[in-house]
């Protein structure tokens, strides 16, 4: 399938473990913030404040910064019914959209479905990270995911074979090893097919490093090593629409305060440089990146830090964004909690519908399974 | 010395039944014979080849932790070194079969329980199997049984019981799912600690009178005040059930199959096979290890060489086991259980409850990369005990041409056989280094890596992806 | 029983200390700890993962310190550490089983020194476990997998060895924690030979405990031991998930199966924030919560009040041997 640059692009970033929504966008002048957060109360002139009563967390300028720029949404009390405490059964249900049911289907396998539905492109859908997140997964989609851009491929990383002409032999001998042979079967002939497409993503992947230059010095971290590969694969035009990587773990029971700064630090700085990244090569105006947690933590600390609770915050950044804050903000008053969690209001089904739909231009109803309020910041 | 032959087919029955095995455990069991290797596979003795106290002084975490990789660790480590090769296949047949998975139960310590019990019970009979199930905590919560009440059934259990468990769609009725259910009210978890803050506790199973509908009920023809356990004796007593198992274990032991959602539909690849292994659950009351000792003696199984493509946890697992450097407490192991998810097969997470699509849908294009390297990446690695141990072998079959060198690699590494192209390249590749020869320390050095690089490649080829 | 009376002896359930927890407060598999100065102690965790391995220094008021050491192979780095001892300066020493050495830092967690070599030779280790140090300032410790014991200076020069693999009086089978009492005698947990036995402290074979006349007193692959300032003897009975305790001659007093009703401090804090958890614990039988689960490593202090670290419960019980307890009217 043709593709440019142009075509929209989506980039979805998890960050994995439940994050702290009260302690990433503060509600500094409500009392009840102050008096459930004894022991994890953010100092108030650390705060990074962008509203009369909002703020972010003291690690979070970089991220400010986008907010300044008109490129960011921040989307309130995102949810679902019945919210699950498990992180798994969580993580799940935000991946299928299947909250009644253990669904199989991720609702990014039928993104990429629809976007290239004869599966030609198999870089069409790319994950970095180690094997495949549930979201994307589809039988019958083929989805590439890179633990490692550097030494991704078929017989890297193995000391008996060296590098450079002798490892070519080898993928010389193993392309040949898998090319059709006459009468052996049809999972024979499966494999070699899948074995030659492995061999040749890799070989258009593997380009996409050697291409790149930019004046953008990401930090030394995970995730910023993945958003970098992101921005890599990205400005090599490989028909690339929707990324995928995750970052964690944000599941701060304990030591909250300085595992929290870490965190925050790390993806703050890694955002800002990857739009950075992009706006320098001019590549930023068909990427919107979608940042979403499995739920929010419990509203009052347990002593260093706090616990599986409901109703989170997600994000939306980029050129495209309409920016400001949509949906509201969950009370806090006792009286409006579920045994002791915020209580979202917005279906998260209806923050994926809005991408979907108003950005990848698809029909949104069967990647979500059903209608759902789309939000106006795209 | 043990016929090529009957190597071959103790390599393929070790595979099968087992997770492979090294040549020196083939030519001893050879020399005891097949079907007496059958017997011992079926009634091994006491020791498991694990010592449990061992096991948790050097892996504390295994009894600790609350995460997942924890308890898919501990399992891997007791495929990699049990001595009980058949029933811890079987309990990783029972866990694709009963597919239970953490992304809703959340209980890692819980889900290795429901292993251990398939560990345990997997060689029993159907029937008692399938009440230790319906009893299994973890079960209990993943298909809602703890949501099943008097008066107000939740129909989870009772219809996976019948259409993915025991008797496959279409061999009941809508009704017979609603009877069930209610037999089963009542089957419920009993009250535990949370987890948080002091650590784990187990769930218990409890049966609540008061919770469970004893009145009449009609299933599958019969008429009664059935529980639980009475459905069960009905539902193993149908042929439709001695069908369904003796497809699944047909396609996890002997040759893929299609998936299960085609099995209404498209026939078995090999219907007397399937007659076979129904006539031996019938015969034996649904005796596991009846219908096991009819499958592995068939002809059908001996003739099925290289027709089933491995599973991950199989590739893995049989993989370290022939590298030899995972057979005793070390670090490493979380390593191997994050192998087999990202080869596609998480341990304890299956996709859904209708389990992991098998044959070649494990493979995708990242699977098989990941798969290549793993597998070339030890076997080439020559300071190994296993891989020594293949060196050794090579070196007292003296000097060795190229062909010969590149059919003595075969052997050692599984027999492992190939088609005439990939012979060829192997061939072609051994070619250009000449002879292999031992008589210096040179030579010797020279050849060490040179079977490295050819087990590398062996490792790389569509073949080795199958068992 | 929170109290128990046996053989002129009361043992009284005090309070416990820490919890399950990743970093900061809490515990994740303490497998042994060290009692310092000002209420100071050491927990090494060894954690679920190479993130969670780490020592908690804190106090027994339930105030957290810090966290020492991670995982690695550098200079205070530890992959399977398995035992902790204080000298009289309050230096730390730590035995790692996998990499067969003895780490040696500061009460602050500064890398001293680290010593230990891999093998059977006389001073080398070969998965070292059980670690203490003696009246004369000299390391002992437990040499696992080479079933002996051996005897070091602080800086790691071989001094003495006893012990060889087997079954008899004086040999050994992977023996785990060991104590030094105030005569220099060395009492050693012979983990795979479900008993602890006592050396002189040039290792002669003085006495062993393990199961007593009536069936009483029995071991399942004991952990730790401890001899408080009477000579009585406890024994982390690890395989039993009960603390044995012993005469000085040998004889069986009585077994103590966990009593923490009431949750630490810090366990509580967690209930309070977690209305659901509270929820959870008022609907159950919590007994199963307030008994051991693996006791893993016995200490006193100067007041003979017994510690005893649980790796499945992340916490340390607290026991007090009373002195002046009075007998409460039998009919009640």
């Amino acid at each position: 399938m043709a593709s440019t640059r142009k075509d929209p692009v989506l980039v979805v970033l998890q960050l994995s473990g439940a994050n702290d929504y009260l302690n990433t966008v503060v509600p500094f002048t409500n009392p009840l913030y102050w008096e459930n957060r004894p022991n994890l109360g953010l100092p108030e002139n650390q705060l990074i404040k962008f509203t009369d009563d909002l703020a972010f967390h003291p690690t979070m300028g970089p991220v400010k910064d986008l907010w300044d720029q008109g490129q960011m949404a921040i989307i309130h009390g995102i949810g679902y019914e019945n919210s699950s405490r498990s992180h798994f059964r969580s993580m799940d249900i935000w991946h299928t959209c299947e909250p009644d049911k253990v669904g199989t289907e991720g609702w990014l396998g039928r993104v990429i479905r629809d976007l290239d539905p004869t599966g030609e492109n198999v870089l069409k859908g790319v994950n970095f990270g180690q094997g495949l997140p549930r979201a994307m997964a589809l039988r019958g989609v083929p989805v590439t995911s890179v633990s490692d851009l550097a030494s991704y491929g078929v017989l890297t990383d193995i000391p008996a074979i060296g590098g450079g002409d002798e490892r070519e032999q080898m993928l010389e001998l193993f392309s040949r090893v898998y090319s059709p042979a006459i009468g052996t079967g049809m999972t024979m002939d499966y494999l070699g097919q899948t074995g030659r497409d492995a061999l040749k993503g890799a070989d258009i992947i593997k380009a996409a490093p050697e291409q790149y230059s930019s004046t953008i010095e990401y930090a030394d971290n995970p995730i910023a090593k993945s958003l970098k590969s992101v921005a890599q694969v990205h400005l090599a035009n490989l028909g690339t629409q929707v990324f995928y990587t995750q970052y964690g773990s944000f599941d701060t029971h304990f030591n909250q305060l300085p595992a929290h700064a870490k965190l925050w630090t790390d993806v703050s700085g890694a955002v800002n440089d990857f739009f950075a990244d992009l706006r320098e090569h001019d590549a930023s105006d068909n990427v919107v990146m979608l940042v979403f947690t499995e739920f929010g933590r419990r509203v009052h600390d347990n002593g260093t830090g706090c616990d599986h609770g409901r109703g989170g915050v997600a994000f939306a950044l980029g050129d495209a964004v309409n920016p400001g804050m949509y949906g509201e903000y969950p009370s806090l008053k006792a009286e409006d909690l579920f045994e002791g969690d915020m209580v979202p209001s917005y279906d998260f089904r209806g923050f994926y519908s809005t991408f979907a739909e108003r950005w990848l231009g698809l029909d949104a109803k069967p990647i979500v399974g059903g209608e759902y309020e789309q939000m106006d910041f795209l | 010395m043990p016929s090529q032959e009957d190597i071959a087919l103790m390599a393929h029955l070790m595979r099968r039944a087992g997770f492979g095995a090294s040549r020196a455990e083939l030519e001893e069991r050879c020399a005891r014979g097949y079907e007496a290797t059958v017997e011992e596979l079926l009634n091994p003795g006491d020791d498991s080849g694990i010592d449990e106290d061992e096991l948790y002084r050097y892996f504390p975490q295994f009894e600790s932790s609350l995460a997942p990789v924890a308890a898919q660790t501990e399992w891997v480590y007791r495929m990699v070194n049990t001595t009980w090769p058949l029933k811890e296949k079987m309990a990783l047949f029972w866990h694709q079969l009963f597919a239970t998975g953490n992304s809703k139960v959340d209980n890692p310590p819980e889900l290795l329980a429901q292993i251990g019990m398939f560990r345990e019970e997997g060689l029993t009979n159907f029937p008692n199997l399938l009440v230790k199930l319906a009893q299994n905590p973890a079960m209990i919560y993943w298909l809602d049984n703890n949501g099943n009440h008097y008066g107000s059934i939740n129909e989870n259990w009772g219809r996976e019981l019948l259409e993915l468990f025991s008797m496959g769609v279409d061999h009941y009725s809508e009704e017979d799912i609603k009877e069930a259910s209610r037999a089963f009210t009542g089957w419920t978890l009993g009250t535990k600690p949370p987890r948080q803050p002091v650590g784990r506790f187990y769930w218990s199973f409890e049966f609540k009178p008061e919770d469970h509908d004893y009145g009449e009920k009609e299933f599958l023809g019969h008429t009664g005040n059935f529980d639980g356990a009475d459905i069960i004796d009905i539902i193993v007593k149908q042929e439709d059930t001695a069908r369904f198992l003796a497809r699944h274990l047909y396609n996890f032991f002997v040759a893929d199959e299609p998936q299960v959602p085609a099995w209404s539909i498209t026939p078995p690849n090999d219907p007397e096979a399937i007659d076979t292994l129904v006539k031996a659950y019938m015969d034996s009351d649904a005796d596991i290890k009846s219908i096991l000792r009819a499958l592995l003696n068939s002809d059908f199984f001996k003739n099925a060489r290289f027709q089933h493509v491995k599973s991950p946890a199989e590739l893995v697992v049989s993989t370290v086991r022939m590298a030899g450097n995972y057979n005793q407490p070390r670090t490493g192991f979380p390593l191997l259980a994050f192998e087999c998810g990202w080869q596609g097969q998480e341990l304890m997470n299956p996709p859904s409850v209708e389990s992991w699509h098998t044959g070649s849908e494990w493979i995708d294009g990242g699977a098989l990369v990941r798969r290549v390297n793993f597998a070339a990446k030890l076997l080439s690695d020559t300071s190994l005990p296993g891989v020594k141990a293949i060196v050794a072998g090579l070196k007292v079959r003296g000097t060795l041409s190229p062909a010969e060198f590149v059919r003595a690699c075969l052997d050692l590494v599984g027999p492992v056989e190939v088609d005439d192209g990939t012979f060829q390249e192997l061939f072609t590749h051994a070619q250009e280094g000449g002879d292999v020869s031992w008589d210096t320390e040179d030579a010797a050095t020279e050849s060490e890596k040179r079977t490295g690089v050819m087990l590398a490649l062996i490792a790389a080829t569509r073949e080795f992806q199958f068992a | 029983m929170l109290t128990t009376v046996a053989a002129g002896r009361v043992f009284d359930y005090s309070h416990c200390i820490g919890m399950y927890s990743t970093s900061g407060i809490g515990f994740l598999v303490p497998m042994d700890f060290g009692l310092g100065s000002n209420k100071t102690v050491y927990v090494l965790n060894r954690g679920v993962d190479e993130i969670t391995l780490r020592i908690s220094k804190c106090t027994l008021d339930h105030e957290f310190i810090t966290d020492i050491g991670r995982f690695g192979m550098g200079d205070g780095q530890f992959v399977w550490p398995i035992a902790i001892a204080l000298d009289a300066d309050e230096n730390i020493y730590v035995s790692d089983e996998n990499t067969h050495k003895i780490t040696v830092m500061d009460e602050d967690g500064e890398f001293i020194a680290k010593w230990g070599e891999a093998g059977s030779g006389e001073g080398q280790m070969r998965g070292p476990a059980g670690i203490a140090v003696d009246g004369d300032g000299h390391v002992v410790v437990a040499d696992s997998q080479n079933h002996r014991v051996q005897k070091f200076t602080r800086d790691g020069q071989y001094l003495s060895g006893w012990g060889s693999e087997g079954s008899a009086p004086g040999q050994l089978n992977k023996p785990w924690g060991l104590c030094v009492d105030k005569e220099g005698s060395i009492y050693v947990a012979d983990w795979k030979n479900d008993r602890v036995q006592k050396f002189s402290a040039d290792g002669q074979f003085l006495l062993e405990f393990k199961e007593t006349p009536g069936g009483v007193g029995g071991l399942h692959r004991p952990t730790g031991v401890a001899v408080d300032s009477d000579g009585d003897v406890y024994v982390a009975d690890w395989g039993n998930h009960e603390v044995k305790i012993y005469e000085p001659d040998g004889k069986f007093i009585a077994a103590l199966v966990g009593d923490a009703e009431t949750p630490s401090p810090w366990v509580q804090d967690y209930i309070d924030a977690n209305p659901d958890v509270a929820k959870a614990r008022r609907r159950t039988n919590m007994e199963v919560e307030w008994r051991f689960n693996r006791p893993i490593a016995v200490h006193l202090d100067a007041e003979d009040r017994l510690y005893v670290a649980e790796a499945v419960r992340h916490r340390i019980q607290v026991y007090t041997k009373e002195r002046d307890y009075a007998e409460a009217a039998i009919n009640l």
